[in-house]
């Protein structure tokens, strides 16, 4: 198969960057997105070119590392996958690709098609967890969580934390990454201790990030390789709604979220 | 004091306070289009109906707030939609648009032509500086003759089509609004998700029709000043 690729290259942070285009010939048809990446490189890094540098990681659709807009869509046009299962009998011989990194402000890009999404880890670092003694481990099922609860608490959890919800929103808003979060611990026993103020800090960490905010288009659900849905955005909504309505936290002014090293 | 604030400064909270200070506009429209709809009464009922409003001593207590709230939304739209563009400012190249739904920046646009039509509509049936031929009407009691104010305005197309577009885009806007609403407040089942679909398209219709059922029968001749000159 045959394409022509037009890609954006971007030296570091502080370069303007700019669609370059590349023609590429025989690639098999079984071959996954970023192996085909990987073939342009060689053919790059032969001519004493930069390869093209793009995140990656696991290449099983479990690590969220990969990204990449591809012709407009983050992961590409298959739903529920992540670019790293994305193959390339999913596109047509002859067919003219755009890839471009996540965009956002959040975001800044660092080399062509790496961006820095370590945003997310702080919004998740300002609560985004439960707090535990360490020990022994407790033993299993000693604590019972309605199996429903559960189930919908698993599917929060599997969010990856790529970043393609903020990548496809209008808004670059990070809300279905932060409902994933907040909902894998409000839906379970052991998040309810700091549950007020996980939301609470979570939300106004998401703020200082930069992100935008829902105008629910739920663009991002559609993206999203997990298929993580809305109705955790309803219910981040309505966490956040309690908390600021009943919270004796949210009645003092806001203290920084930074954690006292 | 601080919850206020604190909500204020918060996306979610900005975004709570927008629907909320929505959803009483929607109530105003929705009691405005009753008050409205007696004009396919006897002139005098209409007529009657805004006497009674503007002798109200609530009436400027009531347009107050009503000012305030709607200004208040407006603020809040334009700063969320500030901080929108703000969060993404390089644009993709390729661009492929994922669901038909109604986009924030059409929110944006329709909001910005609501705010200039309703400070158009105000000039025009409640200053009444827009047709000054119509303004000083009165019937028979020395009551203003609103009834045959809104007809004669109306009378001319460029101004009911004025309020037919806005109208239009009003019902655009609302259909997104009150579907938005619910999930602002976080109300969100699969039990009732094609409820709120249904009662957002039915409200938003209903209102928008209703509303633009006076220029429309104006136009087309089932509402004249005669035809209600023997009440
Ligand atoms: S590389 Fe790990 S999910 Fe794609």
């Amino acid at each position: 198969m045959n394409f022509t690729l037009h890609i954006w290259r971007q030296k570091d942070v502080h370069d303007q960057g700019k669609m370059v285009t590349y023609s590429l010939a025989d690639i098999d048809v079984n071959m996954s997105f970023l192996e085909m990446l990987d073939t342009l490189n060689e053919g790059l890094i032969t001519q004493g070119e930069e390869p093209i540098a793009f995140d990656h990681d696991c290449r099983e659709g479990i690590c969220g590392a990969c990204s990449l807009v591809i012709n407009g869509i983050p992961h590409g046009p298959n739903q529920a996958t992540t670019t790293c299962q994305l193959y390339m009998r999913h596109f047509n011989d002859g067919q003219e690709i755009y890839i471009e990194p996540w965009r956002a402000n959040a975001f800044p890009v660092i080399r062509d098609l790496v961006v820095d999404r370590s945003a997310l880890d702080r919004v998740s670092q300002a609560s985004g967890y439960i707090s535990v003694n360490t020990g022994s481990a407790p033993d299993a099922n000693t604590i019972p969580i309605d199996k429903k609860h559960a189930d919908l608490a698993f599917q929060a959890a599997s969010c990856l934390g790529c970043g393609a919800c903020v990548a496809v929103c209008e808004n670059a808003s990070a809300m279905l990454y932060v409902a994933a979060k907040v909902a894998q611990f409000a839906l379970i026993p052991q998040g309810q201790p700091e549950r007020t103020h996980r939301v609470i800090s979570m939300v106004e960490a998401m703020d200082k990030e930069g992100f935008g905010n829902c105008s629910n288009n739920y663009d991002c659900a559609v993206v999203c390789p997990q298929e993580i849905p809305i109705q955790f955005i309803a219910q981040l909504n309505r966490e956040f709604f309690h908390a600021a309505l009943t919270s004796s936290e949210f009645a003092q002014p806001p203290h920084p979220l930074e954690h006292e090293e | 004091m601080f919850r206020l604030i604190r909500l204020f400064n918060t996306s979610i909270g900005s975004k709570l306070m927008t629907a909320t200070t929505g959803l009483v506009l929607v109530l105003f429209i929705a009691g405005h289009l009753v008050g409205n709809l007696l004009i396919f009464q006897q002139p005098s009922v209409i007529n009657n109906y805004a006497a009674w409003l503007q002798e109200n001593p609530l009436l400027w207590v009531i347009r107050g707030s009503m000012l305030f709230v709607f200004l208040f939304h407006a603020f809040l739209g334009l700063r969320l939609a500030r901080q929108n563009r703000q969060a993404r400012e390089s644009q993709y190249h390729c661009k492929t648009p994922i669901e038909g739904n109604i986009s924030s920046r059409f929110m944006l646009i329709s909001g910005g032509v609501l705010f200039a039509f309703v400070v158009f509509h105000v000039l025009h049936l409640t200053v009444g500086v827009v047709d000054g031929v119509n303004a000083n009407l009165v019937n028979e009691k020395n009551q203003v003759d609103v009834y045959s104010r809104v007809i004669l305005g109306f009378q001319n197309p460029w101004i009911s089509g004025a309020y037919l577009v806005a109208l239009g885009l009003l019902g655009v806007h609302l259909f997104h609004a009150i579907q938005s609403l619910f999930q602002t407040f976080g109300f969100h089942h699969e039990s009732y998700l094609a409820f709120i679909r249904v009662f957002s398209i039915g409200l938003s219709m209903i209102l928008t029709l209703g509303l633009a059922s006076i220029p429309l029968s104006v136009l087309f001749g089932f509402l004249t000043v005669s035809t209600g000159s023997g009440g």
